[in-house]
């Protein structure tokens, strides 16, 4: 059960927040953590337009050695989390990490809506929170 | 339950495509959602689109995940497992599933979200129906035409159907 990445989107489809977890250094750099949001936010818009039956975006990939999962508020922010393939109870992660987004990030008086995510108190409580997770059988 | 069915070809052009929808429920729908209605050459590229992004995007994650430094015999067997990192992906309503083989062949099945893992269905497809009616077919000359081959689609619809019940 490791969280190893988490990822915010704002609704024009820029990144605003990103933190890896894991103990090895990412390889990727910002720019490229740019791109792939970018990529992210038109692929999760298509996948309505090519669903045989009305659907919502995408929510989670399957990959061999990894599985994300997509939580999108009513607002059209994306929360983005990577984990292990085996991991469950995603949705319920990602929820509370919008719990803590809410109280820490939206709460701030110097905070600018849809600009990147510069809040202590956030990195402190995602980082908690996160461990806590991680550490857990 | 299986909706659809699209196969490209390595040159990014989807050669054969096939719906498995009620399709007395779509002429209803039909009349009042045209707006939206596509043809599907155009949601084929759609399609297509899609699996290639994530594909790369699951390709440039992996490397994060995974250890980072490695041997150049690791990075030997990596070649041969990237392309399989994008497996599928999950909406609310469907899932849609992702097979490519060594030769560049895309094999994409759309399905309802409470399917298991369909890689090795997809394999079979491959095996079964694609190699042998259509590679072993001395008519099919050419790989970059829409497959019009009577045999193979009426094979695929056979398996589809069995594997849906």
């Amino acid at each position: 059960m490791t969280i190893s990445s988490l990822m915010i989107i704002n609704k024009a489809g820029g990144l605003i927040y990103q933190k890896g977890f894991a103990s090895t250094p990412s390889k990727l750099d910002s720019n490229e953590y740019l791109v792939l949001a970018g990529t992210f936010h038109g692929v999760h818009t298509i996948s309505t337009r090519i669903a045989p039956v009305p659907s919502s975006g995408i929510e989670v990939i399957e990959a061999s050695t990894f599985k994300l999962h997509c939580f999108q508020t009513q607002t059209g922010t994306k929360f983005i989390m990577t984990t292990d393939p085996e991991h469950s109870r995603v949705e319920l992660h990602l929820k509370k990490i919008y719990e803590i987004y809410s109280d820490y990030v939206m709460k701030n008086p110097f905070y600018t809506p849809e600009m990147p995510i510069r809040c202590e108190l956030f990195d402190v409580n995602v980082l908690r929170y996160i461990k806590g997770v991680n550490e857990s059988p | 339950m299986i909706y659809n069915f699209y196969l490209f070809n390595r040159h990014c052009k989807c050669i054969y495509y096939a719906n498995w929808q009620n399709d007395k429920e779509d002429e209803d729908n039909a009349l009042s959602s045209k707006g939206n209605e596509m043809k599907w050459e155009e949601e084929a590229k759609l399609v297509y689109g899609v699996v290639y992004s994530l594909r790369n995007l699951c390709r440039k994650l992996s490397t994060v995940n995974g250890v980072p430094e490695k041997t150049d015999k690791d990075k030997e067997e990596d070649k041969e497992n990237e392309d399989r990192g994008f497996l599928s992906y999950k909406t609310n309503a469907y899932k849609l599933h992702y097979y490519e083989t060594a030769s560049g062949l895309k094999f994409v099945v759309c399905t309802d979200p409470r399917s298991p893992n369909l890689q090795d269905m997809l394999h079979q497809i491959y095996r079964d129906i694609y190699v042998e009616y259509v590679v072993k077919n001395p008519l099919c000359m050419s790989d970059n035409d829409y497959i019009n081959n009577e045999l193979f689609k009426t094979k695929l619809h056979e398996f589809i159907k069995s594997q849906s019940n």
